[in-house]
């Protein structure tokens, strides 16, 4: 099991971090991983300034947009797994 | 110690058919440890019967609210009251309820119906003494009240709802008694249940009260204390001190804002989990740890959360909603007496000169949820950390 923690503090709520939930839900559903990849939400991560931030599994990406997201899930995601 | 008691109040009213001013009038006002209601029915109806019935009530409030014993009231009121120009009379019935935070009930009623005292549910007798002041009759008692009672006044068109028409007699103070019973509970509220009196007469007048009709409630119930940290503490080194006041507040535990989260978390050894299921397109998701009621983020919530305030009426428009700032507002509604540790750290990620300014607001709309909340009548402590 993979898991994307994604960040929905105050900071990061305000650089899109609730767009880049939605997209990650679908995400996940379209390639059929809703067994293989967990989404989770967590309050602060210390980085605000860094942008909206997630992690994968226990490595931290910074995503400022849908777009970011996108490459990051299709690099760590799609062809990791 | 006993635990403390509030007393919630509730009113309503409907006019006289044909009426738009209504001839009865209802005070209700808090004085230090307690509330005071005073209901009045004036001669007549309409703008004459609606000054008579407003002065009584302003001047008896006035009165009792600085202590004044039942004498100087009537005294007052017989001096104050114009003359009806037909009748020859100054003439207003009254009912004045002082309740005390510890229980005290204080009762005088001229000319109103006898007011329904409910213990466990069941109505149970005043036991009244009589008192002549100038030429006034007048009914006094004294009784000790706890959680659970509930006491309600009504004016004579509300015993009288339906006379001539569906009942013979009018509604009738046992019947009205009898109702009560069956609807007095511990989660319906004062407002409620005036409301539910005064809509069943109007239905009992087939719409077109005879008379002005006027309930006042006064529901006894356990204070309801609700704690609020949001915010770190300025000083690093004061985070488990503050943690360890804040959780041995009394009432329901709230928390806005990850990094004060955080602190309650070290300080109890707990996860904080975030339910991704409850975020809205403008609020973030709450968060759940164990012995805290109710975890938010915190600016954008808090901030949300005054414009919900500013916007509602009553609580029950927040029900089934899920958010943490309609959540957030649902425990201010609730509480009666609301402690908030506001906590002035800056987070310096938040002076970052490409957030929107309002990330500094958060003790703004604070400050402005806690003056909303003492305009609502509630206790407000606020401590600045
Ligand atoms: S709000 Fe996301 S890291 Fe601080």
């Amino acid at each position: 099991m993979r898991v994307i923690t994604i960040c929905v503090g105050s900071a990061c709520h305000l650089k899109g971090s609730h767009e880049i939930i939605n997209y990650f839900k679908d995400a996940i559903k379209s390639a059929g991983l809703d067994n293989k990849v967990e989404l989770k939400g967590s309050f602060c991560m210390d980085k605000c300034t860094d942008g909206a931030n997630l992690l994968i599994d226990d490595e931290l990406f910074h995503a400022n947009s849908v777009d970011e997201a996108r490459a990051i899930f299709q690099q760590e995601i799609l062809e990791k797994i | 110690m006993s635990q403390p008691l509030y007393i919630e109040s509730g009113g309503a009213s409907v006019c006289k058919f044909g009426e738009i001013l209504c001839g009865d009038s209802l005070s209700v006002s808090s004085i230090g440890d307690g509330k005071l209601m005073v209901l009045s029915d004036g001669l007549g109806s309409g703008v004459k019967a609606n000054i008579l019935a407003t002065l009584t009530t302003k001047i008896a409030t006035r009165l009792l609210e600085r202590g004044l014993p039942l004498e100087e009231v009537v005294e007052t009121l017989t001096d104050t009251l114009p003359e009806c120009k037909v009748r020859k009379i100054a003439y207003s019935t009254f009912t004045l309820l002082k309740v005390k935070e510890d229980g005290r009930v204080y009762l005088a009623e001229f000319d109103n119906p006898p007011t329904f005292f409910l213990k466990r549910g069941y109505v149970s007798k005043l036991n009244y003494k009589d008192k002549t002041i100038g030429s006034r009759k007048i009914r006094e008692a004294h009784v000790h009240a706890e959680a659970g009672d509930w006491l309600i006044t009504v004016s004579d068109g509300e015993i009288h709802a339906g006379i001539g028409g569906l009942l013979n007699l009018g509604w009738d103070w046992e019947k009205i008694a009898k109702f009560l019973e069956t609807q007095v509970y511990e989660d319906v509220s004062a407002q409620k249940v005036a409301q539910i009196l005064v809509d069943q007469a109007r239905q009992l007048y087939e719409d077109r009260p005879g008379d002005d009709t006027t309930v006042g409630v006064l529901k006894i119930r356990p204070k309801r204390f609700g704690a609020f940290m949001i915010g770190p503490p300025v000083r690093r080194e004061d985070d488990a001190e503050v943690a360890k006041r804040f959780l041995a507040l009394p009432g329901r535990k709230i928390v806005s804002g990850g990094t004060t989260a955080g602190i309650l978390a070290k300080f109890l050894e707990r996860d904080v989990t975030v339910d991704l299921s409850t975020m809205t397109n403008k609020i973030p998701p709450i968060g759940k740890m164990e012995g805290i009621d109710l975890v938010t983020e915190g600016v954008h919530t808090v901030n949300h959360t005054l414009e919900i305030l500013q916007k509602i009426k009553d609580i029950d428009e927040l029900s089934g909603l899920r958010d943490g700032s309609s959540l957030l507002a649902r425990e201010f509604l609730f509480a009666d007496c609301i402690n908030i540790f506001l906590g002035q750290a800056i987070n310096p990620a938040h002076l970052n000169p490409n957030l929107p300014q309002e990330m500094g607001f958060k003790s703004r709309s604070v400050q402005s949820i806690a003056s909303m909340l003492r305009v609502m009548g509630k206790e407000v402590i606020l401590e600045i950390h």
